[in-house]
């Protein structure tokens, strides 16, 4: 057995780096420089700005600004709140990507049996994603209203120590009053995703799997689920990022309290630049919120790459 | 060779090149001797943005030559969007701003004096003497950076039919009103409804009473001298906090639009709140403003309630300085500055005495629909403050909702009120003390 490197089978081996192998790619440099223009002007140099921003005590209310280094850092990891609303960011990412999988694959599979009206549900189920955000915010707010809310009036009769709850004033009712309409607003994508995921799983195998004696649960855990694995990797990253990133909803509903129990990074960062004027420490915010998702994207790739070997 | 289609061809290019030319000649001669003026306006209502139109036509006919281009920014972005302009030396001529915005912007050396339009309304004597704590904010040694536009201030909104069956009168001392809050809050109904979100309604409703217990946040000389940590303002914590149990339980999580839904349901019997509320309640019909009445806010050691404003600003680095200042002129003719009062009188208080005496406007059905509000408002206009002036970050300080959040601590959280005002204290120093 060779070890020899693998020749080109069509001629000589290309000289990639000199001269020649330049020429031969100026095509190729020249056809993705418009991309590449894109990329710099809407990605890298507002990204570069927002990096330089963040060494500078830059703020709406003056011209002049100085470089202060590595201060507003220091600032902020200074400071006991920041890790707060780090830790918050985190487990509203976390549950809200969790649960909105689970209520998703949930749903995937009841609409992925074969019954009378199956269309039409498969329309319902996905009405709360294509609803604006700025629609959800109201709705729920009007529905969870302990004063004249329809939630108020429904808990009355099932549930009356419920019926006056403050679910968005609690301290401790606000977040898991987001989370739950959050992952209200995302199953339904998540449900379409793995819908179209379930349709691939192989009959025969299922077949095969009931043949042996395998019951539901049993065909699920070792038919269904190992061929949706790639697929349900794929939801919770991009949902993780979602999410993360999910400025609109908490800043509509709650503003990030009642007494910041809400309040992620996003929305800090928000109120830092726009309300506190502080230029340099919301950029700071920003790159941090950066760092974390490029840590996040890491560790999944990462967890993707062992998965993928290990198989 | 002769060709005549070619003779032709050059006949049909001159005639069509000769109009265009003399229309561009005239267009750049009409655009030399046109001058337009950028006026940035946050209040982005229909009724006042109708009232404006008609100013900038009327302005138009009066001033040939002269054009307004109407930029509409709402309050949210339009600080933002003078400092981008600041910075970018791309400023709007004139603007409407408030007094807090225009503290700011004075701390930045970029706003013109307004002490020449001043003159020419008749100096400081044509400002009505209820006006007299509004036009003292808008002034630095002596002179007027601002010009005041328009003002208003919190009061107390009452459901007129609960406190009649109740056989309660309107309450007038702090006293009263925490024994009529407890003695209508039965049967689903609440007595008073009290805010502790991280909102502007909360950070009214809150200053307010602080004024009314002679209690501020900072020094009125200097604006750097934080007071917020007085026993009047303890005080006013723990007051505010006992008034809460008779509010609805999710109050804490209500902003303006949740707080004008409650006062519509009939549940509530009391708030302390903006005169602006009037508008709204106007806008549900005549029949829901009726249910309601406005006195001064309920007062303890001291007097006043937070004042709502808007002001008229132009600025150094304007292009067409003077042609902006002709144009606020304009605006604050009496029978043009009448016409804008009248678009929405429970918010737009008059600053000038001939406005208020005017019978175009006394005698206008608009202000006599909203005549008992108008008159709570009158009253306490003379101690009306907004919260921070006169420091150039109280801006910032409305912004951040700094109070907001001690009243949500001590209100959700049972921090001490004690401990809940020194934060508070050190959060506004710190922000006070940025350069």
């Amino acid at each position: 057995m060779s070890f020899a490197p693998a020749q080109n089978p069509s001629g000589p081996p290309r000289r990639i780096g000199n001269f020649t192998g330049l020429k031969e790619n100026t095509l190729g440099y020249l056809l993705i420089t418009p991309t590449l223009s894109v990329l710099a002007l809407l990605i890298f140099i507002p990204l570069l700005s927002v990096a330089w921003d963040s060494l500078h005590n830059k703020t709406f209310l003056s011209t002049s600004y100085s470089f202060i280094g590595l201060d507003n850092y220091r600032a902020l990891f200074a400071s006991p709140g920041t890790w707060a609303i780090v830790m918050r960011s985190l487990l509203w990412t976390a549950f809200s990507v969790v649960l909105q999988v689970i209520v998703g694959l949930v749903m995937a599979l009841f609409l992925n049996r074969v019954f009378i009206g199956r269309a039409f549900f498969r329309g319902l189920f996905l009405l709360p994603w294509v609803i604006p955000v700025v629609v959800v915010a109201v709705i729920w707010k009007w529905i969870l209203n302990d004063l004249y809310g329809v939630a108020g009036d429904v808990l009355m009769h099932l549930v009356p120590p419920w019926a006056h709850l403050a679910w968005f004033s609690d301290p401790m009712l606000a977040l898991p009053t987001l989370i739950a309409i959050n992952v209200w607003r995302g199953s339904p994508f998540t449900m379409v995703i793995l819908l179209a995921g379930l349709q691939t799983v192989p009959h025969d195998q299922l077949e095969a799997a009931r043949i042996d004696g395998a019951n539901n649960v049993q065909q699920f855990i070792h038919v269904t689920l190992p061929h949706l694995r790639k697929i349900l990797l794929i939801v919770l990253l991009v949902f993780a990022l979602f999410n993360f990133n999910n400025f609109d909803l908490i800043y509509l509903t709650t503003q990030g309290g009642p007494l910041d129990r809400t309040m992620t990074l996003p929305v800090k960062t928000y109120e830092v630049a726009f309300k506190g004027m502080e230029i340099g420490a919301s950029s700071a915010l920003a790159m941090m919120m950066l760092c974390l998702l490029v840590i996040l994207s890491f560790v999944y790739f990462h967890f993707l790459r062992i998965t993928s070997d290990s198989r | 060779m002769f060709n005549p289609h070619r003779k032709q061809n050059r006949l049909t290019a001159l005639a069509s090149i000769v109009p265009l030319a003399l229309i561009l000649i005239a267009l750049t001669f009409r655009a030399k001797a046109e001058v337009t003026i950028d006026f940035w306006n946050p209040d982005t209502g229909e009724a006042v943005l109708k009232v404006l139109h008609e100013d900038i036509q009327g302005f138009e006919k009066e001033h040939p030559g002269i054009k307004v281009n109407l930029v509409n920014i709402p309050w949210s972005d339009i600080f933002t969007k003078w400092q981008t302009g600041i910075q970018s030396g791309n400023v709007p001529d004139a603007s409407i701003a408030s007094a807090a915005f225009g503290a700011t912007l004075n701390s930045e050396g970029v706003l013109e004096p307004m002490d020449d339009v001043i003159k020419k309304m008749g100096g400081e004597s044509a400002f009505a003497p209820s006006a007299k704590s509004f036009v003292e904010m808008c002034k630095q040694n002596g002179g007027f950076y601002d010009l005041p536009y328009v003002h208003n201030c919190v009061v107390l909104w009452y459901k007129k039919d609960l406190l009649q069956k109740a056989g309660l009168p309107v309450p007038q001392t702090w006293d009263e009103l925490l024994a009529t809050a407890k003695a209508l809050t039965k049967e689903g109904v609440y007595g008073i409804l009290m805010t502790s979100s991280k909102s502007y309604v909360t950070q009214h409703t809150f200053y307010s009473l602080m004024l009314s217990n002679g209690a501020d946040i900072v020094d009125r000389e200097t604006g750097q001298k934080v007071l917020f940590d007085s026993p009047a303002t303890v005080e006013t914590l723990k007051y505010y906090k006992e008034l809460s149990q008779y509010s609805p339980p999710g109050a804490g999580g209500y902003d303006r639009p949740e707080a004008q839904a409650a006062m519509s349901t009939g549940k509530i019997a009391m708030f302390i709140y903006g005169s602006w509320l009037g508008g709204a309640l106007t806008e549900a019909g005549p029949e829901v403003l009726a249910q309601f009445g406005a006195a001064a806010v309920p007062h303890n050691k001291g007097q006043g309630s937070f004042m709502g404003n808007l002001v008229l600003v132009t600025f150094k680095a304007a292009k067409h300085k003077a042609e902006a200042t002709m144009f606020l002129e304009y605006l604050m003719k009496n029978e043009n500055y009448v016409r804008f009062l009248l678009t929405d009188p429970a918010s737009y208080g008059p600053v000038t005495a001939a406005a208020i005496q005017d019978p175009a406007y006394s005698n206008s059905s608009q202000v006599k629909a909203v005549q008992g509000v108008i008159a709570a408002v009158q009253a306490q206009l003379p101690n009306a403050w907004v919260y921070g002036m006169p420091s150039p970050h109280a801006g910032e300080l409305e912004g951040l909702n700094v109070i907001a959040d001690v009243v949500g601590r001590v209100v959700l959280e049972n921090v001490s009120p004690d401990r809940a005002a020194k934060d508070g204290a050190a959060k506004i120093q710190e922000i006070i003390s940025k350069k």
